[in-house]
């Protein structure tokens, strides 16, 4: 059996009001009945709820790899507070009485194994076919939807244009009401991109304050939709043109920005998979996305060997954030059999379903280090690049190798070899200073060091500038955002 | 400058989204840009297609100009990203950086909500704060500026708690964060950063208080004064500000110069102590280092007397004695005791007016806690119609025997206890003794028990003083058991009267075999079935119970309780009841505090 820690238990847990919640359920002593098997691999027990009947909660470590929580209780969050509970008075050393499995779990166990065998005999029997079958898409739905979808786009299109013909200058409460009943139509077409481009937009508008400012917010909006809206009809008409003669965009975000959301068989078939990577996380942050409605988790993450530093994202609706894992800063190098890898640039998205965790060594640090990027005049070429695509991330994230961090007149740069600048400053993209860590940094880590940063770039100013991230050392990652 | 122009253009586009694009055909300002534009255009591609783009935003023979206009905006967007500056012009100087602050990284979910605590409005974040910092989570690098930002914090609870515990653990590390954050003109926020760079500092930042003490605002001021106080040499300085037009100002001036250095210091705070801001001395002259200002006070006391007994002034003497008593608090002065004997023993000094002084005068005297005082306080017992027989019963309680007590204030209790002696010596029992639920659940704490002579129960128990019969009741006595069960029988409440639960606690507490027979019988059934609440007193006594009335109170809870948060209380103290292992107590009240929890 795996050893349960605090810190375990913290990380089964969905979010930072589950684990507490569940610590709680330990301190006011509910558990009249903690039991564990003789092999340590089941652990039952009883909890009191509000309900005359107790909540009967266990958790299975037949498989460590895939421990199996069962509870009696109608909650939707999983694992349920009464789980954490028990796991955290396991980890707090709590007395946990000898006990035989309970007849009910060692039915289920019976029946999993049971299952277990028959998928065997059917890989067996199976494994001398053929490789998995391509998935067969209907055409005629798929023309179908892109017919949709373009009507879509049509509509969004006449939004746009009515918003430019008249001008921001004449947008009130009305229009804007009018507005967002159009955005709301747009669920219908299978374009949530779009539609999630659009209330942006809409936002934007229905800021109150300064009407100056709120102009200057909107502008962008339009010019990516516009750009958003041209690119996605002239692929659409393509690929309905022939579905078999222009296959999914896969060089670009654009069909992530439509609003496909790529599933991981789809990513398998397209060939968007890489073979044993190891990945470390630099950065971490979680916000709220108020065009999308839902909660981003979002880390960035490094592959040792290469130069490319990924992006996880997880999304929660709002709606459902309760039930669906908050993600948390990861401190442990992941071993990847299988990454998935989404169509993008600079930043590609990745995502893997199983994995194995480690402490990274001073090696890994190492080789870290040697990935950053030494010449600051090619990294600001291919970031101002990159920027200027309509359709791009306009915050891309790369690690830089310097040689020391200096100031200008108050304002952070990081230097180079060749003695080029990148400045240093608190975007407004990211609303989170970490410029003023910088001093309480030690000395060391000021001189020939990497460093991971966001982009940005500042119209007011006409200025390019970056946001620290994070540090990395030979010792480890010094994480000035989360 | 090709930049500029560039700019120019971002500018008209901007005012043509605003205005609307249908507006943009043949629009004048445009129009004018379009000659250097061709210009640049030869020798650069990128702007002829500017200036094709701008040619069919203007023309008036367009047909979608808001698609024109978005086209040349995309385009000079587009432009403008590949045009930002990445060289800052000046003089670069290395950041030094810190040698030894500890890094520690501590995850998202454990981080944030306490940086939205931090730097968020809104309710509760005091207790996320308490909790980071008891889990350790402050030693974290990143919670240090946004914690010394929340100084300004106008939940001052918050900002006192930085101040007093989180920010003093990062020790020299918040000096440079601490000083760049320091303005001598901000609030409250920036006198507290000024004192938390002393408490670094000390000494070497001398010259950092001085200036905050003579240029500050008022709040940052009168800290900074306080802390001069700590350095002899600034006496000079003090005693200038001593005279300030501001009140805040002398009051801390006067503060600062309590620590005495000289005669001049003591001769201030003396100054004012006889004059209008004798307010604003009484604190100075209790922190005072030197006895002989206090002793000072007292003759000025004794002078204030006599000025009132003679008659003269009478009102401001007896304020200015007022004030000299209250800053005599605190200190065992030489000569305080015959100042108060001749206050107390003169009968012309008991009037109404002096009702005020009379109490202050005999707390004084019981905080000087000599046997001589506690003596002289005793025999003030039936002086001014027994006023003070309160504060005589106290140093007897200090100075005598459990028999002395009892045969000198017993009597008191004579007539009942309606009458106004009675009463005060209640109240004295009332603080000496802990309640009988305090003395079973040890929350009186290792405090040394108050011994009070057993015969003080019968009198209790004529007074009809039921809350004192139940704390003095120790041993089961035939007198104190009926007493106490005829209070259980008397209540019509049943468990909803605190005096029949207290005397049923008691019953229990002296071992008497009936308790759960009165419990059941006399108490659970008259409770009302609208309580909706069981408190910790009511919880212990009911799990008291022995295991065999288990199932009665289980019966009760379902028949009788309708409120269902009670019933599941009572049901689950009948749960209790049944596996409680023998004489196990303990075990219960700790339940209780974690059920209150």
């Amino acid at each position: 059996m795996i050893s349960i820690t605090e810190a375990y238990v913290d990380s089964v847990a969905l979010n930072a009001a589950a684990s507490k919640n569940g610590r709680d359920l330990v301190k006011k002593n509910s558990f009249p009945l903690l039991c564990r098997t003789e092999d340590d691999t089941l652990l039952f027990g009883e909890c009191k709820g509000s309900g005359s009947e107790p909540y009967r909660c266990s958790a299975d470590f037949l498989k460590p790899e895939g421990p199996i929580f069962r509870c009696s209780c109608p909650s939707r969050q999983f694992p349920c507070k009464h789980i954490l509970g028990m796991l955290y008075a396991y980890a707090g050393g709590k007395p946990f009485a000898v006990a035989e499995v309970p007849q009910d779990i060692q039915d289920k166990r019976d029946k999993a194994s049971l299952r277990e065998e028959k998928k065997k005999e059917a890989g067996a029997t199976e494994g001398s076919e053929e490789k998995p079958r391509r998935r067969q898409t209907n055409k005629s739905a798929l023309i179908k939807k892109i017919v949709a979808q373009l009507e879509g786009i049509g509509l969004a299109d006449k939004l746009l244009t009515g918003i430019v013909q008249s001008g921001l200058g004449g947008v009130d409460k009305k229009a804007v009401q009018m507005m967002a009943d159009q955005v709301k139509q747009l669920g219908n077409f299978y374009i949530p991109g779009i539609q999630a481009s659009c209330r942006a937009l809409l936002l934007e508008l229905q800021t109150d304050g300064d009407r100056e400012s709120m102009y200057t917010a909107a502008i962008p909006h339009l010019t990516v939709l516009h750009s958003l809206l041209k690119k996605a009809k002239e692929y659409l008409e393509r690929r309905m043109a022939d579905p078999d003669v222009t296959p999914m965009d896969t060089a670009s975000v654009l069909e992530e920005a439509i609003g496909h959301a790529w599933q991981l068989a789809e990513l398998k078939e397209l060939g968007l998979v890489d073979n044993d990577a190891a990945l470390l996380q630099l950065s971490f942050r979680s916000y709220f996305d108020s065009s999308r409605e839902e909660f981003v988790d979002e880390g960035h993450w490094i592959r040792l060997g290469t130069e490319r530093i990924h992006m996880t994202r997880t999304y929660r609706p709002y709606r459902a954030a309760k039930y669906i894992r908050e993600e948390d800063s990861q401190f442990q190098l992941v071993q990847i059999k299988e990454l998935f890898v989404y169509p993008g640039e600079l930043n590609a998205r990745v995502r893997w379903e199983d994995a194995s965790y480690c402490d990274p060594n001073s090696e890994d640090m190492k080789m870290v280090q040697s990935q950053a990027r030494c010449s600051f005049s090619e990294v600001v070429k291919q970031v101002k690049n990159h920027i200027k695509n309509p359709l791009s991330d306009k915050h891309p994230v790369l690690l830089l190798a310097y040689r020391e961090i200096v100031s200008v007149n108050g304002q952070y740069a990081l230097v180079d070899e060749q003695g080029k600048q990148i400045p240093l400053a608190d975007i407004s993209y990211l609303n989170h200073a970490t410029t003023s860590l910088l001093p309480l940094l030690k000395q060391d880590d000021l001189r020939n060091g990497a460093m991971l940063v966001m982009f940005e770039h500042d119209f007011q100013r006409n200025a390019l500038s970056a946001q620290p991230l994070s540090v990395v050392t030979g010792q480890g990652v010094i994480r000035l955002l989360y | 400058m090709s930049i500029e122009l560039l700019k120019q253009l971002d500018h008209e586009i901007r005012r043509l989204f605003v205005a609307g694009s249908k507006l943009a055909s043949g629009d004048v300002r445009l129009a004018k840009l379009l000659p250097a534009l061709g210009q640049i255009g030869q020798s650069s591609p990128v702007f002829a297609r500017i200036a094709q783009a701008v040619e069919q935003t203007i023309d008036p023979n367009t047909e979608r100009s808001s698609a024109k206009l978005l086209e040349l905006a995309v385009l000079i967007r587009s432009i403008l990203y590949t045009q930002g500056q990445t060289e800052l012009a000046g003089v670069q100087t290395p950041i030094t950086g810190t040698d030894h602050f500890p890094i520690t990284s501590l995850p998202f979910r454990e981080l944030n909500p306490v940086l939205l605590a931090l730097t968020v409005k809104g309710q509760g974040r005091l207790e996320v704060i308490h909790q980071a910092h008891k889990d350790g989570i402050f030693r974290d690098y990143r919670l240090l500026i946004p914690a010394v930002t929340a100084l300004d914090e106008s939940y001052s609870e918050i900002a006192d708690y930085l101040e007093a515990s989180i920010i003093p653990q990062y020790g020299a590390d918040a000096l440079p964060v601490l000083q760049q954050q320091f303005r001598p003109d901000g609030g409250r926020g920036h006198a507290r950063r000024l004192q938390l760079i002393h408490r670094i500092l000390g000494r070497s930042g001398i010259q950092l208080y001085e200036h905050a003490a003579a240029t500050g605002s008022l709040e940052v001021r009168t800290a900074a004064i306080g802390l001069l106080g700590h350095y002899p040499e600034q006496e000079p300085f003090l005693l200038e500000q001593a005279d300030e037009r501001r009140k805040e100002v002398r009051r801390a001036a006067l503060l600062a110069l309590s620590n005495g250095y000289t005669s001049k210091a003591s001769d201030r705070i003396y100054g004012a102590l006889i004059s209008k801001d004798r307010e604003l001395a009484v604190e100075a002259i209790r922190q005072s280092s030197d006895d002989s200002l206090r002793r000072r006070t007292i003759d000025f006391a004794a002078a204030m007397f006599d000025q009132w007994r003679t008659g003269a002034k009478q009102e401001e003497a007896l304020d200015q004695l007022r004030t000299a008593l209250e800053a005599l608090r605190g200190h065992r002065t030489t000569g305080l005791l015959e100042l108060l004997r001749s206050l107390l023993s003169d009968p012309t000094f008991f009037t109404q007016d002096t009702s005020q002084l009379q109490e202050t005068a005999a707390q004084l005297l019981l905080s000087l806690d000599t046997s001589e005082a506690q003596a002289f306080a005793v025999s003030l017992k039936d002086t001014n119609k027994n006023k003070l027989v309160d504060y005589s019963l106290r140093a007897a309680v200090r100075s005598l025997s459990p028999t002395e007590v009892y045969d000198q204030f017993h009597g008191y209790f004579a007539k009942g206890a309606g009458t106004a002696a009675a009463k005060l010596l209640s109240g004295v029992f009332h603080s000496l003794l802990p309640s009988v639920y305090a003395r079973m659940t040890d929350e009186a704490g290792r405090a040394e028990p108050v011994v009070i002579d057993p015969r003080w129960g019968d009198i209790f128990i004529k007074a009809d003083i039921a809350e004192l019969v139940c704390r003095t009741a120790h041993k089961p006595n035939g007198a104190i058991i009926r007493y106490l069960k005829s209070k259980c029988q008397e209540s019509k409440t049943g468990l909803g009267n605190d005096v029949a639960v207290n005397a049923c606690l008691a019953l229990f507490h002296i071992g008497c075999e009936e308790a759960p027979e009165v419990l059941m019988n006399d108490l659970v059934p008259k409770t009302r079935r609208t309580i909706y609440y069981l408190n910790q007193a009511q919880l212990l006594l009911l799990g008291l119970l022995p295991a065999s009335y288990a199932n009665r109170l289980a019966s009760f809870a379902e028949e009788a309780i309708p409120y269902e948060s009670v019933r599941k209380q009572v049901a689950e103290v009948a749960d209790w009841v049944r596996t409680r292992p023998q004489d196990e107590q303990r075990g219960w009240v700790q339940w209780i505090t974690s059920r209150m929890f």
